[in-house]
């Protein structure tokens, strides 16, 4: 980690009733680092991710950004964050672009209509949805909808970006590939910081500098594993499946 | 390209099955209407004819057509504050518990159980013959109709939505104003069109015992001067009024604007 540290997560616990989701869980994110949450279904990775988002209180320990505790500072943290959500929850009645631009409307009213309209065309042409930017939810196909997602996030411009399982509730295989392509391309891009979270193994390989592996309930940091490969990666090289085989042996090769 | 014509011929074909039902439908109707007149006599029962005279009537008469106008005014008043009131009552009673309670357990089945002619009575008491009385009766009675339909629309508003937008902002009014009502046009819209037909008939009991204005009051004056034929045309009139606002206005509105809320593809 050369770069500037942005993150720290530390001795974060979360319980629901009698269940231990998350236990004493320390991890440290730097500026433009792109790192994968990953753990196998059910571990806790999205309730990481929900307190980073702050949608969820932790029970012990903190998050930070650049020293602003999330919970302490809330609103402040807030402005540091977007999210990019697994099911894309557009608002069916806006178009696209209108999708795009109510990110910046909700967080900052005081940009005017014209500004953000523009600043939302480029996020949708970032996209590559300059031809459906009109077209309501409803009349985009699943990885359009998830596009129309990531240009709500991006518009956003927030330092960190939050990423749910954005690939698991595309159907295709194609749209599953062209969307994780979309995503390399566009961190590249701008290289802004991103916590991903999943369970595909190659996703991981493919997408980040870092894999954050978190063991089943309740959930501890079973080990970081870099990833030294150039970009763009092929997940068939020997040096990705020496990697991929690795993490799955420390799921006793029950994950793949 | 014949089957292109077939399929035409098939469309004009259904269109004019379609006229022709409708058309038959209302020559029964009328022909009902005529004979019930010829038996019955003009006094009790005028035929189309002459009820479509009365109301020629009216409206070539500026100061009987305004009537009309003074109606539709009440009604327009009365369903757009029963809106505004139930808006407030109902997310006052979604994020508020102490008021949830008194809403579910006193204030809806109160407000349901409350018989309109009670309440036009009571309001003549309250607010003397004129608008007040009427738009009162109306607001009562509609209530809670955006009331029910308020509270189980905000049961299913998509929490999602919610999450996402909490994310960007923690301005409530914000997420209520660009999130929550939104998610709550379809069921404003349903509730409107009900009410709006309900509502019309409340402003004609509300005008009748309480105004000194409006069709319910020129219905009743014409009933106090025997003027059967007079009655008709104003409830003919009525009649075509809400006809007209459920089967072109709202449905038009539906077709051009509520195509937005579908998620389906």
């Amino acid at each position: 980690m050369a770069d500037r540290e942005i993150i720290e997560v530390s001795r974060l616990s979360k319980r629901f009733g009698s269940l231990q989701v998350i236990n004493s869980l320390s991890f440290r994110v730097a500026q433009g680092e792109f790192v994968t949450i990953f753990g196998p279904s059910g571990c806790g990775k999205t309730t990481l991710l929900r307190i980073l988002a702050t949608l969820e209180q932790p029970d012990q320990g903190t998050i930070e950004v650049n020293g602003v505790n999330g919970f302490a500072r809330h609103e402040e943290y807030k402005g540091k964050i977007s999210v990019v959500w697994q099911d894309p929850r557009l608002l069916p009645w806006r178009t696209a672009l209108q999708n795009v631009t109510f990110a910046l409307e909700m967080r900052y009213p005081e940009v005017s209509k014209g500004d953000a309209k523009q600043q939302a065309r480029e996020a949708i042409k970032l996209v590559g949805l300059v031809d459906f930017a009109d077209h309501l939810p409803r009349q985009l196909s699943g990885g359009m909808r998830q596009r129309v997602n990531l240009a709500r996030a991006l518009v956003l411009d927030a330092d960190i970006m939050l990423m749910d399982e954005p690939l698991a509730s595309l159907n295709e295989i194609t749209e599953k590939r062209q969307l994780m392509n979309e995503i390399a391309k566009l961190w590249e891009l701008k290289r802004k910081t991103i916590i991903y979270v999943t369970h595909s193994v190659s996703e991981a390989i493919y997408l980040s500098d870092r894999i954050v592996v978190l063991s089943d309930k309740p959930t501890v940091l079973l080990e970081q594993v870099e990833i030294p490969l150039s970009r763009p990666r092929v997940l068939t090289s020997a040096a990705a499946e020496k990697i991929s085989n690795h993490i799955s042996e420390l799921f006793g090769g029950m994950i793949g | 390209m014949s089957t292109v014509q077939s399929e035409a011929s098939r469309g004009w074909f259904r269109a004019l099955k379609g006229i022709r039902g409708l058309g038959i439908s209302y020559a029964i109707t009328v022909l009902l209407w005529y004979g019930l007149g010829l038996r019955m006599g003009p006094d009790i029962f005028p035929d189309p004819l002459r009820t479509l005279v009365a109301v020629g009537k009216i409206l070539t008469n500026a100061n009987l057509i305004k009537h009309v106008g003074i109606t539709f005014g009440r009604t327009v008043a009365g369903v757009l504050l029963s809106m505004f009131i139930a808006a407030a009552v109902v997310i006052a009673a979604r994020y508020w518990s102490p008021f949830r309670y008194y809403f579910l357990k006193v204030f809806y089945p109160g407000m349901r159980a409350i018989p309109p002619v009670a309440v036009a009575l009571l309001a003549i008491v309250w607010f003397g013959l004129g608008s007040g009385t009427v738009v009162f009766v109306i607001v009562i009675t509609v209530l809670p109709i955006y009331m029910i339909d308020l509270w189980e629309g905000m049961k299913v508003i998509d929490s999602t939505l919610v999450e996402m937008a909490t994310v960007l902002t923690s301005n409530g009014t914000r997420i209520l104003k660009k999130v929550v009502f939104p998610m709550l046009v379809p069921v404003l819209f349903a509730s409107t069109k009900l009410s709006f037909s309900v509502a019309f008939k409340l402003a004609l009991v509300g005008e009748l015992l309480g105004a000194t204005s409006g069709m319910g009051f020129m219905v009743y004056q014409s009933q106090q001067e025997y003027k059967t034929d007079m009655v008709f045309a104003w409830t003919f009139l009525l009649v075509m009024l809400v006809v007209f606002l459920e089967y072109y206005f709202f449905d038009v509105a539906e077709r051009k604007y509520l195509y937005k809320w579908q998620t389906e593809k």
